[in-house]
Parts: C-alpha cells; sequence; structure tokens
C-alpha cells in the first residue's frame, strides 16, 4: 500500500516533470485481485529491459508472492524463447517477422498474441558538443549502411560531409548500433537502412544504453536507440522524412502524430491459445501494464504511453474485456 | 620360490642377515591392481577419444542439413472444374488446406488442396468488358484486374483462418480427404488438442476506377501494398495499349491521439517508351521509386521515380541475348533483384547498384548478378517466394524448377516433363508447397521440404554477390528484423577474425612470455624466483571475462588517448631498461651483490615506470615530430606518407641486423676492452657501444624506410588503417594477460627440467649465462617450449569472452591492427541466443562451431607431431 502510493506519487511527478507527456485519462487504475501468485519470466528486447523492471517493481507491489525474471538480450531472443515455452512474455521492439511466426505456428497451431504496450520515437543520438541541426533519412542511410537504397548519391564519411563546418568538417564519423539480436537493429535497418545493409564499420554494443555510452564517450560518434535511454552527455537530433521536408526531433507529439519518421510500438507477445481464456497471473499483468500505473511507468522510463483506445483493443484481443 | 642352483649360489655376494625373506614375486594384490589401473586407464583413455568422436559426429549431424537441397514430401494431381477462362491465379492457404482459383471470366474457385474437390465457386461481376491485365502483390492476396476500356478494379482474396473447438464443427460436414472435412464453405481440419482449424476463403470486389486517360485497354499492371497497421500505403503502375505509363501512390498516416486518418494520393505519368502491345511486363517497387517495364524484344526500361512528380528514364538496357525475347518478368522479395526469363529458357537475376561511372541518369545501374540453369523451353511462369531469395519457374514443356537466386541452386525439380502449359504458378507462403494449374485447368500440388535454401560451400567459403552490393564479397551479416533480408553466411571474415586475434595477441605474448621464462629459469636470484613465478601464476586465475572488460571500458577509452604514449612506450621501455642495464654495470661489484635480488628487481620495475613516465610526457611532441600532430588523422590516409610508421617496424629489425654486424666485425675487439677495464669504465664503454648501434641502427632504418616509401609501400594501404576504439591491439594486451602466464608457466618448467649436468658442463667450459641459455638451454627444452607455445596458441584461438567485449564485433576482412575484428568464438556467443533451433542460422553456427573445432585439432595434431620429433632428439641427451 505504502509502495503502490509512492509508486503512484512518482509516477506523478513524473508525469508532470515531462511537461507535455501524459497519461490517457480514460485509461483505468489498477485494481488488485486475490489469488494470484507464482512466477513469470520474460525474455526479449533490451530496449524494453528497464521497463519491463519498472513494471515489475508495480506488480509485485500489488502482490508480493509473485517472482518476476527478467532476460533482455534483444528482441531476436524472444521468439526462440517463447517457441521452446521458457518465456511466458516475450517483449519484442519490432513486430515478429513471418519467419519467426511461422516457427510459432509450427509448434502451437496457432499465431503468438501481440500487445502494443508504449510508443517509442526512435533517437539518434550525437556527442552534446556536435551542433548537427537535422538530418534527412537519405543522409541516415548513407552515415549508417553501405547500400545507400533511401537515394543518397554518395557516402558520408566526415561530419563535413554531413554537413558540419570548422573543426568538425574532417573528424570520421564513428558509428555505434546494436548487435543483430536487437530489434531495435532490424527496425532501424528496416526504416532508415530502407532495407539495406550497415557498414561493416558499425560498432555493435549489446545493450541500449551502452550505445549511448559509447556516443557520450565519443566526440564524433553517432548511434541510435530508444529514446528512453537519453542522458545528459548526448543529444538526439531532428529527423526529416525527406530532403526539403520539415524536421521533426523525437518527442511524443510527433510521435503520436507519425510525423517523426523513426517512431514505433513496443509490443509484448505472449502465448495465448485463441480458445481458451488467459491464465489469472498472465491476465493481471496484461491489465496492470495497460493501468494508469502502467502507463506511468512507461513515461518514468523515457518512453511515450498508450492510449486508451489502443489499450482497449489489445485488451480486446486477448479477451481480457 | 625358485631354487637357486648350486653354482650361483657359491658366485653371490654373501646375504645380508635379515629376519624376513623378502619373497621375489610380485604379490597377487599388486598384480590385480596393475591390471586394474591398466584397464581403468585404457578405458578412461578410449571414452575420451570416443568423446570427441562423438562431438564432432553430433556437430556433423547438426550441420549436414544446409547442404540437402530439396524434397518433395507429397504431390497430388487433379482436374478442376472447367471454366470458359484461361486460370489468372491459383493461390493456397498457409496450411495447405484450402486454395483459390481465379479465369479471366471472372469465375472464382476454391477447393480443397490436396484432394481437388470444388468448395465453392462463386461468378465474380466484373462487368461486360474483357479481363486484359492481372496483378497480384508479392504477398499473393491482393489482386488488380485491368480491362478493355482503361479501368481497374481491386479486389482482395483472403484465406481466413481461425482455431475453434472441435464441438464448432456442424455435424452434417461432410467428409474429405486427409481427415478434413467440409461444410461447403470452408473447410475444418483437426489440430492437437481436441481443436479445429477452420478455413474459409473470402474474396472482396471493389468499384471500377478509370485509369487510362485515352480509355485505352490496359495491357500490363503492377500493384504494391505496403507500411504497417498505422502508416498503410498503396501503389498502382498501369500501362495501356497506347503506351502511356501511369502510377498512382496512396500514403495514409493514422494519429493515434485523434484516431484520424490522413491519406495522400499522388498521381504522376513516366515518360512513354514503347507502344502498348510490345510491353511484356512492368513492375513497381512498394515505395513507388522505381519502375521497371519490359519489352518483348529484350529490352527492360527502368524508370526512377524518387522524386514523384519528376520521374526520369534511367537506364534501358538488353536483358536478352540475341533473338531471344522476355516471356516472364517478376520480383523477388524485398524488390531489389528482377528474375527475367526468356524464350529460350534462360533465367538470369539483375539488381541495381551504384556505379557512378555507368551512362545512366541517376548513377546506378542494373547488373546482371546471377545466371541460373536455363530450362530445356521458354519460361512461362515465375512465382517468388514470400519468405526467403527462392523463387519456382515454369517452362514451356512443363517443367517446374524450385530455385534460389544467391545461391545459384536448383533445389527441386518436381514437376515431371509433360506436354503442359503453366498458366498460373504459386509458392505457399512458408515456401512448403507449390500449386500450378495449366491451361486445361489441370492442377498440381507438391508439399516440398527445402528448409534452406541459401548456403552451399560455396555460399559459405566463397565470395557472393549480393543484393545491393558493388561486387561478390565475403560478408557475414545473419539476420534482420524483416523477412525481405538476405542473410549473408560467409564464414571466412570470421575464420580471418580468429585468425587475426591469434596472430596479433601472440605476437605480443609469446616473446614477452618466452624471455620472461628464459630468465626466470636461467638468470633470476632464487629468492626473487619465489616471489615472481607464484605471482604469474595467479595471473592466469583472472577470469577472461574480467579482462574482457577492463580492456573494453578501461584500456581502449585510455589508449585511444594516449595512442601515440603507447606507441612510444613500446618504443621507449626496452631503451630505458638497457640504460638502467648499462647504470647497473656502473656499480661496485661487492655492492652489486649485495643488492642482487629483489633490489634489482625493484630498479627493474622503476625503469620501466620511467619509460611510461617519459613516453607520457613525450608523446605529444613525438607525435607532432612523426605523425604531424595527430596520429589517428594520420592513420585516415589523408596527409603525410607511411614513412614514419615503416621507419618504426623497421627500428628493431635494423637494430637486430646492425647489432649481429657489429658483432661479426667489431665484436671481439670491443670484447677485449671490456675485459681489460674497470667497471666505471667497462659501464661507458658498454654505453658508448649501444648508443653507437642504436644511432647507426636508426640510420639504417630511416634510410630503408624513405627507399620502401620512394617505392610507393605505404603500410595505410593494409597494415594499418582508420583508428577504431575497440581494436586488436587492445585486445592483444588483453589476450596477452591470458595467454602469457600459460606459455610462461609450461616454457619455464621445460627450461627447468633440463638435466643441470647440461648447465654445469656449458659453464664449466667457460661459457656465460647468456651464451648457456640460448645455446645449450633452449634448444634441449625445445619441445617443451613449443607444447607451451601451442597450448597459449589453443587458448587464444578459443578465447570468448575478451574478443565479445573488446574487439568491436567487426566481420572485416583486414590486417589493420587498429581495427576490430569478429572471432568464431564471439560470434557463437553473441548470436546463439536468437537462433531458433534446427533454422539456418542455427545450423550455421554449429558450422562455425565445427570450424574452430576442426582448426584447433588440426593445430594441435600438427604441434604435437612436431613436439615428439624435438622430444626425441632433446631425450638422446
Amino acid at each position: 500500500m505504502h509502495r503502490t502510493a509512492s509508486l503512484a506519487f512518482v509516477g506523478v511527478l513524473a508525469a508532470t516533470a515531462a511537461a507535455a507527456v501524459t497519461v490517457d485519462a480514460a485509461l483505468p487504475s489498477y485494481q488488485s485481485k486475490s489469488g494470484i501468485s507464482g512466477n513469470l519470466k520474460s525474455i526479449g528486447s533490451d530496449t524494453l529491459n528497464n521497463l519491463m523492471t519498472l513494471w515489475t517493481e508495480g506488480f509485485r507491489a500489488q502482490y508480493p508472492n509473485v517472482q518476476i525474471e527478467i532476460e533482455g538480450k534483444g528482441s531476436s531472443t524472444a521468439p526462440p524463447a517463447l517457441v521452446a515455452g521458457t518465456a511466458h512474455f516475450g517483449p519484442m521492439s519490432r513486430p515478429m517477422k513471418g519467419a519467426e511466426i511461422d516457427a510459432f505456428a509450427k509448434k502451437f497451431g496457432y499465431k503468438p498474441a501481440a500487445i502494443r504496450t508504449a510508443v517509442d520515437a526512435l533517437a539518434v543520438f550525437v556527442h552534446k558538443d556536435n551542433p548537427v541541426q537535422c538530418l534527412t533519412m537519405p543522409q541516415l542511410d548513407a552515415i549508417f549502411s553501405k547500400t545507400r537504397k533511401g537515394g543518397f548519391p554518395k557516402e558520408l564519411r566526415t561530419w563535413g560531409d554531413a554537413g558540419l563546418t570548422g573543426a568538425w568538417a574532417s573528424q570520421p564519423i564513428s558509428l555505434y548500433g546494436r548487435n543483430s539480436a536487437s530489434g531495435t537493429y532490424g527496425y532501424f535497418k528496416e526504416t532508415a537502412l530502407f532495407d539495406g545493409d550497415y557498414k561493416d564499420t558499425v560498432k555493435e554494443q549489446p545493450g541500449s544504453s551502452t550505445v549511448v555510452q559509447g556516443v557520450a564517450s565519443d566526440r564524433n560518434g553517432i548511434g541510435y536507440s530508444g529514446v528512453g535511454y537519453k542522458t545528459a552527455d548526448v543529444r538526439t537530433v531532428p529527423i526529416a522524412a525527406s530532403e526539403g521536408s520539415e524536421c521533426y526531433d523525437a518527442t511524443a507529439e510527433n510521435a503520436y502524430a507519425g510525423l517523426y519518421p523513426i517512431s514505433r510500438f513496443l509490443y509484448v507477445y505472449l502465448n495465448k491459445n485463441p480458445n481458451q481464456p488467459l491464465d489469472p497471473l498472465r491476465s493481471e499483468f496484461v491489465r496492470f501494464v495497460f493501468s494508469k500505473q502502467g502507463q506511468e511507468a512507461v513515461i518514468k522510463d523515457g518512453y511515450f504511453p498508450v492510449t486508451a483506445a489502443v489499450a482497449e483493443e489489445d485488451l480486446d484481443t486477448l479477451g481480457l474485456r | 620360490m625358485v631354487q637357486a642352483r648350486a653354482s650361483e649360489r657359491k658366485q653371490r655376494p654373501p646375504r645380508a642377515v635379515t629376519a624376513y625373506l623378502r619373497p621375489k614375486q610380485t604379490p597377487r594384490r599388486v598384480v590385480w591392481q596393475d591390471r586394474i589401473a591398466d584397464w581403468t586407464i585404457s578405458i578412461g583413455g578410449l571414452a575420451v577419444i570416443l568423446a570427441v568422436i562423438g562431438i564432432m559426429a553430433f556437430l556433423v549431424d547438426v550441420v549436414v542439413p544446409l547442404f540437402l537441397g530439396g524434397r518433395v514430401v507429397a504431390s497430388h494431381r487433379y482436374e478442376l472444374p472447367k471454366t470458359s477462362g484461361r486460370p489468372l491465379l491459383v493461390l493456397a492457404d498457409e496450411e495447405g488446406i484450402l486454395a483459390g482459383r481465379i479465369d479471366e471470366g471472372g469465375t472464382f474457385t476454391s477447393f480443397h488442396l490436396p484432394s481437388g474437390r470444388e468448395i465453392q465457386a462463386l461468378a465474380l461481376n466484373l462487368g461486360p468488358t474483357r479481363v486484359t491485365a492481372f496483378a497480384r502483390t508479392i504477398q499473393g492476396g491482393d489482386l488488380i484486374f485491368g480491362f478493355a476500356d482503361g479501368s481497374v478494379r481491386f479486389a482482395r482474396l483472403d484465406f481466413d483462418g481461425r482455431i475453434v473447438a472441435a464441438t464448432d464443427v456442424p455435424p452434417d460436414a461432410r467428409a474429405l480427404e486427409a481427415g478434413h472435412r467440409t461444410d461447403g464453405a470452408a473447410v475444418y481440419a483437426a489440430l492437437p488438442g481436441g481443436q479445429m482449424r477452420r478455413v474459409a476463403a473470402k474474396l472482396e470486389l471493389l468499384e471500377a476506377e478509370a485509369v487510362s486517360p485515352t480509355g485505352r485497354p490496359i495491357v500490363a499492371l503492377d500493384y504494391r501494398v505496403g507500411g504497417n497497421r498505422e502508416r498503410p500505403t498503396r501503389a498502382v503502375v498501369a500501362v495501356d495499349e497506347a503506351g502511356a505509363i501511369l502510377l498512382t501512390r496512396s500514403e495514409s498516416r493514422l494519429n493515434l491521439l485523434t484516431r484520424e486518418l490522413t491519406t495522400d494520393v499522388r498521381r504522376s505519368v513516366l515518360p512513354p517508351v514503347a507502344v502498348g502491345s510490345t510491353v511484356v511486363g512492368v513492375l513497381l517497387t512498394q515505395r513507388a521509386d522505381e519502375v521497371l517495364l519490359g519489352k518483348a524484344d529484350g529490352t527492360l526500361h527502368r524508370f526512377d521515380v524518387r522524386d514523384f512528380d519528376r520521374p526520369v528514364l534511367a537506364e534501358t538496357r538488353d536483358v536478352a541475348p540475341g533473338r531471344a525475347e522476355i516471356t516472364s518478368l517478376g520480383f523477388l522479395i524485398g524488390e531489389q533483384s528482377v528474375v527475367v526469363g526468356t524464350s529460350t529458357g534462360d533465367v538470369h537475376v539483375y539488381f541495381r547498384v551504384a556505379a557512378p561511372e555507368a551512362r545512366t541518369t541517376d548513377g546506378r545501374a542494373l547488373v546482371l548478378a546471377h545466371e541460373l540453369e536455363p530450362h530445356a523451353g521458354a519460361v512461362t511462369a515465375f512465382t517468388p517466394s514470400e519468405r526467403s531469395k527462392a523463387f519456382a519457374t515454369a517452362d514451356a514443356n512443363g517443367a517446374v524448377w524450385l530455385r534460389h537466386a544467391t545461391s545459384e541452386q536448383v533445389l527441386l525439380r518436381p514437376g515431371a516433363e509433360r506436354r503442359a502449359d503453366v498458366t498460373a504458378l504459386s509458392l505457399a507462403s512458408r515456401d512448403d508447397g507449390i500449386v500450378t494449374l495449366d491451361s486445361s485447368h489441370t492442377a498440381t500440388y507438391w508439399r516440398i521440404s527445402a528448409p534452406h535454401p541459401e548456403t552451399t560451400l560455396q555460399t559459405i567459403f566463397g565470395r557472393v554477390w549480393y543484393e545491393g552490393y558493388p561486387e561478390p564479397t565475403h560478408t557475414w551479416q545473419s539476420s534482420s528484423g524483416t523477412d525481405v533480408f538476405e542473410p549473408k553466411f560467409s564464414l571466412v571474415p570470421l575464420i580471418f577474425g580468429t585468425l587475426k586475434a591469434t596472430v596479433y595477441s601472440l605476437l605480443f605474448a609469446v616473446p614477452l612470455a618466452l624471455l620472461a621464462a628464459v630468465y626466470t629459469s636461467e638468470f633470476i636470484h632464487p629468492r626473487v624466483r619465489a616471489t615472481v613465478k607464484p605471482a604469474m601464476e595467479m595471473m592466469a586465475s583472472l577470469p577472461s571475462v574480467v579482462l574482457g572488460f577492463i580492456a573494453a571500458l578501461v584500456l581502449a577509452p585510455l589508449v585511444e588517448t594516449w595512442i601515440a604514449s603507447v606507441l612510444l612506450f613500446l618504443a621507449a621501455f626496452p631503451f630505458t631498461l638497457l640504460a638502467g642495464a648499462v647504470l647497473w654495470q656502473a656499480l661496485p661489484t661487492r655492492l652489486a651483490l649485495l643488492l642482487e635480488g629483489v633490489p634489482k628487481l625493484g630498479a627493474m620495475v622503476v625503469a620501466i615506470g620511467l619509460a611510461a613516465l617519459l613516453s607520457q610526457q613525450l608523446g605529444a611532441p613525438f607525435e607532432d615530430a612523426f605523425f604531424g600532430g595527430d596520429f589517428r588523422l594520420w592513420l585516415d590516409g589523408g596527409r603525410g606518407s607511411g614513412e614514419p610508421l615503416l621507419f618504426l617496424i623497421l627500428l628493431p629489425l635494423s637494430f637486430g641486423a646492425v647489432a649481429w654486424l657489429a658483432s661479426r666485425l667489431v665484436g671481439d675487439r670491443v670484447d677485449g676492452w671490456l675485459r681489460d677495464a674497470t667497471p666505471l669504465a667497462a659501464a661507458a664503454i658498454d654505453g658508448a657501444r649501444w648508443l653507437v648501434l642504436f644511432a647507426a641502427a636508426a640510420l639504417a632504418a630511416s634510410g630503408v624506410a624513405s627507399f620502401l616509401s620512394l617505392l610507393g609501400l605505404d603500410p595505410r594501404n593494409g597494415l594499418v588503417g582508420t583508428y577504431v576504439q575497440r581494436n586488436t591491439l587492445v585486445v592483444g594486451f588483453a589476450m596477452g594477460f591470458a595467454v602469457i602466464p600459460i606459455i610462461y608457466t609450461i616454457a619455464e618448467d621445460a627450461m627447468s627440467a633440463v638435466p643441470s649436468h647440461l648447465r654445469a658442463a656449458s659453464l664449466a667450459c667457460g661459457a656465460t649465462p647468456w651464451q648457456t641459455a640460448i645455446r645449450v638451454i633452449v634448444p634441449t627444452a625445445t619441445s617443451g617450449i613449443f607444447a607451451g607455445v601451442m597450448v597459449g596458441m589453443g587458448r587464444a584461438v578459443g578465447e570468448t569472452m575478451i574478443v565479445v567485449m573488446a574487439a568491436g564485433n567487426t566481420p572485416i576482412l583486414d590486417w589493420n591492427v587498429f581495427n576490430g575484428l569478429r572471432a568464431l568464438s564471439a560470434n557463437i556467443a553473441v548470436e546463439l541466443p536468437e537462433a531458433v533451433k534446427d533454422s539456418s542460422l542455427y545450423r550455421m553456427l554449429f558450422l562455425a562451431a565445427l570450424t574452430l573445432f576442426a582448426m584447433t585439432f588440426v593445430v594441435n595434431t600438427v604441434a604435437e607431431v612436431v613436439r615428439l620429433r624435438f622430444r626425441r632428439r632433446a631425450a638422446q641427451l
């Protein structure tokens, strides 16, 4: 009770502190039920790691008997875990691809269920001293990829090529990215690289926070990660969809309106038989995620909450309303 | 007891008086213990060999399916009810239960796929006008019809699959083959757990839309649906008989807060290139940024529509050699590669690469990347896979082949040669079935299994031309978040990475370890030895994950900031050690003997510390003098010549050469001076000798370096290059920490085990301790030293955690020491959690493990053979 109150208080503080971002008023406040206990295991996205931890803390404040284990090595580790039955939840920062859905359907006969738990504007970070104003999607493609399918005519190797002048002009761009297990890697490759291939010189980091750390310690660095991992040593670069379009920064309004070109949902996949109801433990966790407290945790982690309409749609698909 | 003969008893010496007469026969207990030990050890040894063979067999078993092509699991052939029109489309659902057929007359039939029984027949009200063109998206369900009056109609064919309880099946459902049942509209298939899968076909037809401005018949169409649920896109390209090419693109955006859908529709007219009747096909990409038009005479036109309002004809290319005609044209998934089938049976794969020197308007050109095995007759049908770069082609003789573009192989030839004209062909969405329909409405369905189409020995170990790359390369990029990605499984960069890490870390570790072993076994004071040896052994117990962590987070940024000082330190510390040795020589003999031992070790540590301090202070001036102020910028290749680095590399080599030459020419005379001088004078002469040698070496090195750089040799072209924070230098240091104690301990033990009578004899003959060490001890102990180096190499090859954390994991083929690498072991550790069991990636990782196993096995076997030969020689002593 004490814990819930303090969590709610922190949530409110965070909500007010984060200026424009607030939880949809139509989301219900979570009501705990009796008889909920057991173990939950979550294997999947690193982007959602902190978020799953916050939800776990909030959930355990309601139900101290529940044990939850979280492992976040990358979105691509979620489908094999769900197929093998070693995880109850598979958080992923990208939607499952056809081959992964096939592998799941081959084992269980039905497709996996997905809920959209948060909105993320995938931010492109540079060192806080880097003065770059705006990058277009083709420019981003030319910086990170060797195939340049976005159509930019030449490779961007130095900050001078990207438009900076002075001492920055001759500095080579130092690239940081995620490893191939990451959903963020896959999503960035699909959207920002136009399904091209990364350059071989992108330094693959095992987690979102190490990408930000790499950029923070490297003056010439540029990297991509969920906006929730932003620290004071880096800044986000506004992105324009194409040459001549307006530049939008990674903020909540731009993400909701679809104006920021690389915004996405953060999914959690689970194994639900369409003809059987979801077990009480997992149902309550999903209800908690879609409650006011759950979405306040999303704000606290730096991402943007989903609206009540999205929450209701997803609760419907799971048969929880 | 054997009774000695009387004669022998006399000759034997008198027995000692003891109370107990020892029996001469071995007691049975000992014999049995001996036998048991014998057996246990033999069985243990055999079990080890069997376990190793078992591991190898298991690895091979997991890997072999990669190289088996495809096979047909089941095949069905039947005749569907005939209709008036020619079949346009046949499409199967995901599970291979239900399929649909649409023909030119507008009749839609759904039929049970394994048996061919008709389930439902609908007449689509396509209107009075004739259908002149038809297209579908690669993902199958979205269709578009083009009519003779220049209009188009969209349609969507869905196979609605649902899981229902067994009780939901209507009782009057009639039975079909394969245990399925149907109620006239849907088919029910049993699932484990008492559930049923219900599949029903759903066809939706939208209103006609006029497209051709002059009302001419549409001759070619293409349709793309894309985006995601929140941002769907739709694009259509239509070519009419007059040759006008019209492009429409619509993009919708859903605002999450207001739930408002904003749709943006844009139209564009492409420059005309052909009269409509010669057009064979038109292709469109999902982003509507490229249109390809194929003409019957074998010409392919490529339009660049990145600027939607100003489309440009970028390129025209002849893709059908000679007098052949294009008969089929289609994109593979991802819309990068286009497959062209000709009337002579050729199947070619083209894709677009950046080619700034080509005469095209956008600096890109189509290249013929893969020439696949030709059919015997003209290629009549083509269908791409929805999951990979596989596709199926059918020819005029009725042969249906399943192929893969990147690996250039024909996976399956299920279609027997029978005179049939395949008009509709489709590949099941999970690549587990092929359905064909010919003009006489005979359908064939093959259930196939081809789980690993992209791996062959050529794609794993050879150069492969991947989509969008300018030339064939060795690349490892195993997975991505989408299905359109072309997996690149080449083990060559990984094997190279393992070798690079091993070579550089052994280059750093072996000289240090061996010289340390020589020093410890031959020169060191016993009291110091008692401190140093345990300390080295403790170094071996450092967990490699800690080493990797420190290397990545502490050492790498440090080396990056102080790189010039680090390089200077490598040159400076031998210098300060030598200076310290010369000064030590100047000490009076009694004092020197008194301070032998721990104080001398302390003085050595101080000398190295001094070198570190000096290089830190002198780092900036050194960088200014040699590399123009910024080493990393110099490495990038921007300024200066390669001479400074060549000089630094040649310096130790030239020093060795000059020293050898000097010792040959004037060595005896200098030794004579040293022998006759007082300690102080001897130190002065020695110091002067080293200085002269160093100066001569520097001169020689700089001369050779200038000469080489005049010849055009620049180390920045291969040996070194752009600086990256997580590089092989840091990995070398960290792995050195892991490998040095192993080599040191084994080599030192080998040298201590050399019988001391050899050492004593050598010293007694007047050899100095150094001569004894190098000419007597080391050659005798070679087998042990070699064994130590081999064990160290084995450790370096298999080391995972240090490489994962400190090497940057970039799969590049580059000897540059300031660059990262990706080793086989690190790759397995990083990628195994994301590999679905029994997928291609999973088996490729096992192949990587098998390769590592084989490499270590071969190296260890060769090493053992060499070691045994050394030992045989040494045993003679």
